[in-house]
C-alpha cells in the first residue's frame, strides 16, 4: 500500500516566498522608521496597514513551507514530520508565555495573526536546522573511497 | 499467598548496518548509490552514520541492490540492562 502523497508547489515557489518575506521585513522596518513604536505596530487596531504587512509575511511563509525541496526523498519527509512535532511543542510554549505576559503585564493586546506567523516561523526554523545539520554532517563525512 | 517477584529490566535497542562496508566493497561512491536508489546523498550518509533508519521500502531497495537479505544488511541489537 502506498502512503498518500502531499501535493507541494514547485521548488521555485520557495524563492518567491523568500522574496515576499524579505519584502514584508522591509515594509516592517520602513514602518518602524516612520515613527511608529513596536507596541503600536503589534497592536494594529490603530492602522490596518500593519495588518497588511502581517498578511504579506504569512503569504511568504506559506509559499516557503508548501513548496518542494530541490530533491525530495524520505529523509526530507522525515525532517518535515519532526519539524511539525517540534513546532507543536515550541508553539504551545510560546502561546502560553505570550498569553501570560499579555495578561499580567498588560504589555500588548496581541492579534491572532502573530500566532499564525510564529507557527510558520518556528516550522521553517526547525526544518532548516535539521536540513543544514545533516548537510554539515555530510560535508564532514565525505567517505567516497 | 505466593510472593510475586517482579523483575524490571531495561532493554536498549540499537540498529547497525553494513551499508558503508558493502558500498566500499563494491567501490561505489555515495552519490552513485544514491542515484541508483533515487534518494539524496544526504540520505545515504545519514543511513551509513546510523542517524536515520530507512523506511521498509528503502531497506528492501538497498538489500536488492546489494543482493543481500535485509537481515544481513541491517542488524538489530537488543541489550538487556541490569
Amino acid at each position: 500500500m502506498n502512503s498518500p502523497k502531499i501535493i507541494f508547489l514547485p521548488w521555485f515557489f520557495k524563492l518567491i516566498g523568500t522574496i515576499i518575506v524579505l519584502f514584508a521585513f522591509f515594509l516592517f522596518f520602513v514602518k518602524l522608521n516612520s515613527g511608529v513604536s513596536l507596541q503600536e505596530f503589534i497592536n494594529f487596531d490603530t492602522d490596518i496597514r500593519n495588518y497588511a504587512i502581517y498578511a504579506i509575511l504569512i503569504l511568504g511563509f506559506f509559499l516557503i513551507i508548501f513548496s518542494k525541496e530541490k530533491f525530495e526523498d524520505e529523509l526530507i519527509a522525515h525532517f518535515r514530520a519532526r519539524a511539525v512535532f517540534i513546532t507543536t511543542i515550541l508553539h504551545s510554549l510560546f502561546f502560553f508565555i505570550f498569553t501570560f505576559t499579555s495578561l499580567t503585564l498588560h504589555f500588548i493586546n496581541f492579534p491572532a495573526i502573530i500566532l499564525m506567523n510564529s507557527l510558520f516561523f518556528f516550522y521553517i526554523i526547525t526544518f532548516n536546522i535539521q536540513k543544514f545539520h545533516e548537510k554539515f554532517k555530510n560535508k564532514n563525512n565525505d567517505n567516497f573511497d | 499467598m505466593r510472593n510475586l517477584k517482579i523483575r524490571i529490566t531495561t532493554i536498549s535497542i540499537s540498529m547497525r548496518n553494513y551499508v558503508r562496508d558493502e558500498r566500499k566493497r563494491r567501490k561505489l561512491k555515495q552519490e552513485e548509490l544514491a542515484d541508483a536508489l533515487k534518494v539524496s546523498r544526504q540520505t545515504i550518509n545519514a543511513i551509513e552514520g546510523n542517524r536515520y533508519l530507512p523506511s521498509l521500502a528503502l531497506a528492501l531497495k538497498l538489500s536488492m541492490f546489494f543482493d543481500m537479505s535485509v537481515n544481513e544488511l541491517f542488524i538489530f541489537e537488543k541489550h538487556e540492562l541490569p
